[in-house]
């Protein structure tokens, strides 16, 4: 079987190291490289966590450090949900390598020697995939895919109407939602539906190597209620949209036309969902509405498990 | 106590069914009602307000408001209502006087007169509300709530952020939303699941009497854009507020700190709900989710059923 070119672009952050963990255990992909962007903290912490994680994984994957801010705003980071390393409490060795300068140059190289074939999932900011969009507009007609976890159609979480990735660099996200590439949106609609729940972590492995612990400890160290509607739980945001690319029956969605607010003063950032189909414009956007928890739940087990040796 | 009721709107097919309702219970005192443009003209809202009351037997003190948007053009709706804002039913034409003077100051005049708290009614866009709030704010303490159709906490119908009364004046909206005065928000998420059937529109015929065919008649013509729409049923949106104040019972909501988004370029309009309560702001509006719908139709049933 062809394995399926991928970039992974993200901004490590807890819920971003259990998608690079499963990304890790994922032969369905020829992981290319790893691209960081500042996000959930500083592109510093960003890049080192991802240098970190994969020398934990055990995996040789290139690590492209990218931009360090978004395209026209200032730097907004999470560091309340992620701690100030972007790890939260766990401490890993300092890394023996060195990350790549340029992640733009790794993705649109990327791009180039995979065309019409590489799939990009990305699960921060979009701002490294916009400024490639931007040097060359020629490229998004080459790019097969692109997957996000971001945005949400009922609600956001950094404003009401935004979701971090996207309030955090609305500009890039709107170059990247209008590219013309088949673009799948995971957002807070489908993230949030489900959580790992305290009980369900305790007992999460049977194997305790470095690999099980360091996630492990992770997960434990999500477990966190936003908002009081929801349940205090692990919400692995960016872990569901690696996993909808491994099988998209997790998810249920459809195709509709959305438009990136990038003016609003209170809705900047917010991914607006036709959903009633009043603008007849094209439908560029898969949009994620249902989770089949069940299945989403076992299937990221049946990955992490994979430490287990 | 009979609650009373200032009955802003811009008949409409479903504004007149709301006004029906609402003279017809006897929970209701309406003291007034007053007409904005919206889903058409002014001079058309208003003479439709006028034609549904006539044809209804009821007296009512009537006033005009805004022909347009505190600061934007007026959008009008032919496609939803028709070219007279009210298609369908033929409707004779009506002598009830208008009072002489502007809506704003009818209300601000009843306001100003009342010994018990009023509630506004404002089933089209809030450009008479606003104005009265911004221009008169020493009335907000007679005002006990204001009962809006308008707004979504998902989706819109008119863009896809914002839905149509909230898109036409997102200005006098966040007048409204900001007076410090308690919403309750009849929007498209409680209203599209207010749904009336061909079965409830020939319920409501074979009460087989000169109003409840009119409403019936109205329902006719309100079918047919919403079938365009892709709905089998069609949503009865301003009756909502009605129902509310006559039956919260039946309507299922939740308390959310709501703005209103008047600068966006897909958002513009949009009622902005602090659903994860990330504002840390206290909540300002009763947003109804949800509704009993048989129920809902039940209630309509009996309430033009009254009319002879």
């Amino acid at each position: 079987m062809n394995k399926r070119p991928l970039i992974l672009d993200c901004d490590p952050g807890i819920d971003d190291a259990i998608a690079l963990f499963a990304a890790f255990q994922s032969p369905e992909f020829d992981l290319i490289a790893i691209t960081t962007v500042a996000g959930n903290v500083g592109i510093e912490h960003t890049t080192r966590n991802a240098l970190q994680l994969c020398e934990v994984a055990g995996v040789d994957v290139p690590v492209a450090r990218g931009a360090s801010q978004p395209l026209f705003r200032q730097a907004v980071f999470a560091d309340h949900v992620h701690g100030k390393t972007g790890l939260r409490t766990l401490v890993l060795p300092a890394p023996t390598k060195q990350a790549l300068p340029n992640a733009v140059e790794v993705i649109r190289q990327a791009i180039l020697d995979h065309p019409h074939e590489l799939e990009i999932l990305a699960v921060g900011p979009l701002t490294n995939i916009a400024q490639v969009f931007l040097l060359d507009p020629t490229l998004p007609k080459l790019v097969k895919s692109i997957t996000i976890m971001g945005g949400g159609h009922q609600h956001g979480n950094m404003t009401p109407a935004g979701e971090f990735n996207i309030v955090v660099d609305p500009e890039a996200a709107r170059i990247v939602f209008e590219a013309g590439v088949p673009l799948h949106m995971v957002g807070l609609d489908v993230t949030m539906a489900e959580g790992l729940f305290p009980s369900e972590i305790d007992q999460y492995f049977s194997v305790s190597n470095l690999q099980t612990t360091t996630i492990h400890h992770i997960l434990k160290d999500m477990v966190y209620a936003e908002g009081k509607q929801f349940k205090e739980a692990a919400y692995i945001h960016d872990a569901m949209a690696l996993l909808y690319m491994l099988d998209p029956s997790i998810l249920q969605g459809d195709w509709y036309h959305v438009d990136l607010e990038t003016k609003s003063s209170i809705s900047y950032g917010k991914t607006v969902v036709d959903y009633y189909h009043v603008t007849k414009k094209p439908k560029n956007v898969w949009v994620a509405l249902g989770l089949d928890a069940a299945k989403y739940k076992a299937n990221l087990k049946e990955r992490l498990h994979r430490y287990q040796k | 106590m009979k609650r009373k009721v200032i009955f802003d709107c811009d008949p409409g097919h479903d504004d007149a069914i709301a006004l029906l309702m609402a003279f017809a219970s006897t929970r209701l005192d309406i003291l007034a009602v007053t007409v904005t443009g919206g889903n058409q003209t002014l001079a058309k809202t208003l003479n439709n307000a006028k034609r549904v009351l006539s044809f209804a037997g009821v007296e009512c003190l009537i006033a005009a408001g805004c022909d347009k948007p505190l600061f934007r053009e007026l959008e009008v709706a032919p496609e939803v209502h028709g070219d007279s804002g009210l298609d369908g039913p033929v409707l004779p034409e009506s002598n009830l006087p208008v009072d002489d003077r502007h809506a704003v100051e009818v209300m601000r005049d009843l306001l100003d007169q009342a010994t018990e708290p009023i509630t506004l009614v404002a089933t089209g866009p809030l450009t008479n509300v606003g104005l009265l709030l911004s221009t008169y704010p020493h009335v907000k303490s007679k005002i006990d709530l204001i009962a809006i159709m308008g707004g979504s906490v998902v989706g819109g119908n008119w863009t896809p952020g914002a839905e149509f009364n909230i898109m036409v004046d997102p200005e006098a909206a966040h007048i409204v939303f900001h007076s410090g005065i308690h919403i309750a928000m009849a929007g498209l998420d409680v209203t599209h699941r207010a749904m009336v059937t061909k079965q409830d529109t020939e319920r409501i015929r074979s009460l087989n009497k000169k109003v409840p065919v009119m409403v019936a008649e109205l329902l006719d013509f309100f079918a047919l854009f919403h079938h365009t729409m892709g709905f089998d049923a069609t949503p009865l949106h301003d009756p909502v507020t009605i129902a509310y104040l006559i039956d919260p019972s039946i309507i299922t909501t939740k308390e959310y700190y709501v703005d209103i988004d008047v600068d966006g370029e897909f958002t513009l309009g949009a009622t902005v709900a602090d659903q994860l309560g990330s504002m840390n702001q206290p909540a300002n509006t009763t947003v109804m989710l949800d509704i009993d719908r048989e129920k809902f139709v039940d209630m309509i049933v009996d309430l033009v059923n009254t009319y002879e």
